[in-house]
């Protein structure tokens, strides 16, 4: 399914040096095409380490990755990118925008490495900038924005390139709770008015009390699941 | 990615660290400055070679004159032209014909008519080998051989006047029938001489007051074209009536007769030698040294002037490898600094889907782009150079007399081009390792770095 991510018994285990630090032990996960899950668990669980085995960031050391019906574990370094320009968006916790380009320009990166045209691009970016509320800040630069709003740009670029899955790692961590909760609100929004699957960590249970499903991890394992009614 | 969009994304990163750009493409720029203007050199000095070869005279046409010991002194001795000197200079290898000439030693006026003409050089040359000597007509022939026959530079009908009734004393005040010197001489029309008779007066003292004509009738056969053949109005005749004259002029004590004579001894006073490639002329050049005459050809002065810009053109060849090579260090250099700088950014760009290539091609874009910059200032510096070279006093350089000298320098369109992509192939090359290594950076540990 379009929007679909699955994991088989996947398992990761750091190298540093002789020493190794395994991390993941083995999850299995699956999250279904539109649904909104939060990823909890205490510092150092490994849930950052799950999310970057799933965007294709790294390789896992063992077990499967299943994102839209494709099994990513295999592929490529560059397939891999390929396959997040098409398929990914991704939000980081500490927004990383390019500091020299506008917000607009930072949402039309994405595009520009899709190759689009200009005018085609840049209507893109400007609807979802709109869509996320900052049409009357395109033209900044980051260093001009305040945090929630540099968020909201970087929603806004992980969403241009009409992503089926969206990863977000900690959105809402450099954001005091109120901005915070507003960001979590236009993800979820996003979720369900563009059908999009999101999954999204977080330190915070009430952010968390959000999403459709909640999954904890503790020391490398999947320990519970809570469906939010 | 598209190329123009990673251009633009390119060019903002150059702009974002302005003086670093700058000092990196200043490298490039002077390379290619040094070694634009060493082609421009090269190519305008061939230019200028070619274009003289050209205006000036047949190339392979030399004159040879005796030779003189530059120390005078008991053994000092003039090395004479003579028959002999003849059958030598024929054994040269690459001389094809030798053609003996001897100047008239003493004045003669020229009638035809009313018109007379005065102030012409008389020259006498050996006919038999003429036709090896691919003279220019621009009407009739040249001499067949036989007697009485007489050839005129271009410039002669020119130097003919219509005689004053009242008296000859009045010539000093100079009624050319056309002077080549007036703006509008050439609204009156050039007065025929070809085919027509001559009457060649020449004039001799016998004494205190007493002076002696003697008239020889000659028949033109042709008329050289313009700008060939020696300068000025010159009568060519047949050697041995020139010879005659001088015989007959020189029993006078006047003029520059009384020269030492054997019986079966001729003298020339020059020997024209037609060598038979441009290639070979230098090698002829070298055989008529040895043997001990002098001689000069266009070919010596343009060899020198290409021998001193020889050593321009390598200085500023060296400068320019070099400078380019240094330059090629500083692009990788500050390329390397560059990714470094912005590793969390290429990070980021492989997040969003920045493909290896791309990336790769982001940073050979950026480092082209260094390359390009500097090879347009190089480009600019190139032709102020090359117009400060042009600026510089020409004039003497081939001491040619009456020549117009062209650009010592000349930038074609191809040089621009050329220099243009090789100092972009210069930036390319030296983009090649770090955008490698940009394209390698693993995004996770990019993202890690604050
Ligand atoms: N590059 C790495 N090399 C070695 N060990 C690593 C590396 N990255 C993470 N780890 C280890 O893996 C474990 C899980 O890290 P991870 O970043 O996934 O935790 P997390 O759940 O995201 O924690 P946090 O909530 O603090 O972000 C940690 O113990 C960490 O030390
Ligand atoms: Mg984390």
């Amino acid at each position: 399914m379009i929007g679909s991510i699955e994991t088989c018994d996947l398992k990761h285990t750091f190298k540093l040096g002789k020493i190794d630090v395994p991390v993941l032990h083995g999850i299995n996960l699956q999250v279904k095409s539109g649904e909104f899950v939060a990823l909890c668990g205490a510092s150092g669980s490994g849930k950052s380490t799950l999310l970057n085995l799933i965007a294709g960031l790294t390789k896992p050391t063992g077990g499967k990755i299943i994102i839209n019906d494709t099994d990513i574990t295999n592929l490529s370094e560059n397939q891999l990118c390929l396959f997040r320009q098409k398929n990914l968006g991704f939000i980081f916790q500490s927004y990383n925008l390019i500091p020299s380009l506008t917000a607009l320009e930072n949402v039309e990166l994405t595009l520009i490495f899709a190759g689009l045209p200009p005018r085609e691009r840049k209507e893109k970016a400007q609807f979802f900038l709109e869509l996320v509320g900052l049409a009357d800040r395109m033209n900044h630069k980051p260093n001009e924005l305040s945090g929630g709003q540099q968020q909201r740009v970087s929603v806004a670029r992980a969403l241009v390139n009409n992503p089926s899955v969206v990863l977000a790692d900690e959105p809402t961590g450099n954001l005091d709770s109120h901005t915070g909760r507003e960001i979590m609100n236009l993800m979820r929004k996003i979720n369900i008015e563009g059908k999009r699957t999101f999954l999204v960590v977080t330190h915070d249970l009430s952010l968390a009390r959000l999403a459709d499903r909640v999954i904890f991890l503790r020391d490398g394992l999947v320990v519970e699941e809570e469906v939010v009614a | 990615m598209r190329f123009l969009d990673g251009i633009m994304l390119v060019w903002r990163n150059l702009l974002r660290r302005k003086s670093r750009t700058f000092l990196t493409a200043l490298g490039v720029a002077i390379g290619t400055a040094a070694i634009v203007g060493m082609v421009a050199l090269a190519i305008g000095l061939k230019e200028n070679a070619v274009r003289s070869f050209d205006n000036f005279q047949d190339i392979t046409v030399l004159d040879i004159y005796p030779g003189w010991n530059e120390t005078p002194g008991p053994n000092s001795q003039t090395k004479q032209l003579t028959e002999d000197s003849v059958a030598d200079l024929k054994r040269i290898p690459g001389v094809v014909g030798v053609m003996p000439q001897t100047g008239l030693y003493g004045a003669l006026e020229v009638q035809m008519g009313r018109m007379v003409g005065e102030g012409m050089q008389v020259i006498g040359v050996d006919a038999r080998e003429a036709e090896k000597f691919d003279f220019q007509l621009q009407e009739g022939t040249f001499l067949s051989g036989s007697k009485n026959e007489a050839v005129i530079s271009y410039l002669v009908p020119d130097y003919m006047y219509q005689k004053q009734r009242n008296s000859r004393d009045n010539k000093d005040e100079g009624h050319y029938y056309r002077d080549p010197f007036q703006e509008d001489s050439g609204v009156k029309p050039r007065l025929d001489m070809v085919n027509k008779t001559l009457n060649l007066v020449l004039t001799r003292h016998t004494g205190e007051d007493s002076l002696e004509t003697r008239t020889y009738k000659v028949r033109v056969k042709g008329m050289l074209s313009e700008g060939k053949g020696q300068w000025g109005p010159i009568i060519y005749l047949p050697m041995e009536m020139v010879q005659e004259m001088n015989e007959w002029l020189g029993h006078s004590g006047f003029g520059t007769g009384g020269r030492s004579r054997g019986r079966n001894h001729v003298e020339y006073e020059m020997v024209r030698v037609k060598v038979a490639s441009r290639n070979e002329v230098e090698q002829v050049v070298d055989g008529i040294k040895a043997l001990g005459y002098q001689t000069w050809s266009p070919m010596e002065a343009i060899k020198e002037i290409n021998s001193f810009f020889l050593v321009v053109q390598l200085i500023l060849g060296g400068i320019g490898a070099i400078s380019l090579l240094v330059a090629s260090i500083g692009i990788m250099n500050t390329m390397f600094m560059s990714i470094l700088e912005r590793t969390k950014e290429i990070g980021i760009m492989k997040v969003l889907g920045a493909t290896i290539p791309s990336i790769r091609q982001m940073f050979l874009l950026e480092s082209g782009l260094i390359g390009c910059l500097g090879g347009i200032s190089g480009l600019i510096v190139g032709y102020i150079f090359a117009s400060l070279v042009n600026m510089a006093p020409q004039s003497n350089l081939f001491g040619m007399p009456g020549e117009e000298l062209g650009d010592i320098a000349v930038i074609p369109p191809w040089l621009v081009l050329f220099a243009l992509g090789f100092s972009i192939f210069i930036g390319v090359i030296s983009g090649l390792l770090p955008a490698n290594r940009a394209a390698k950076i693993s995004p996770l540990q990019a993202l890690r770095q604050e």
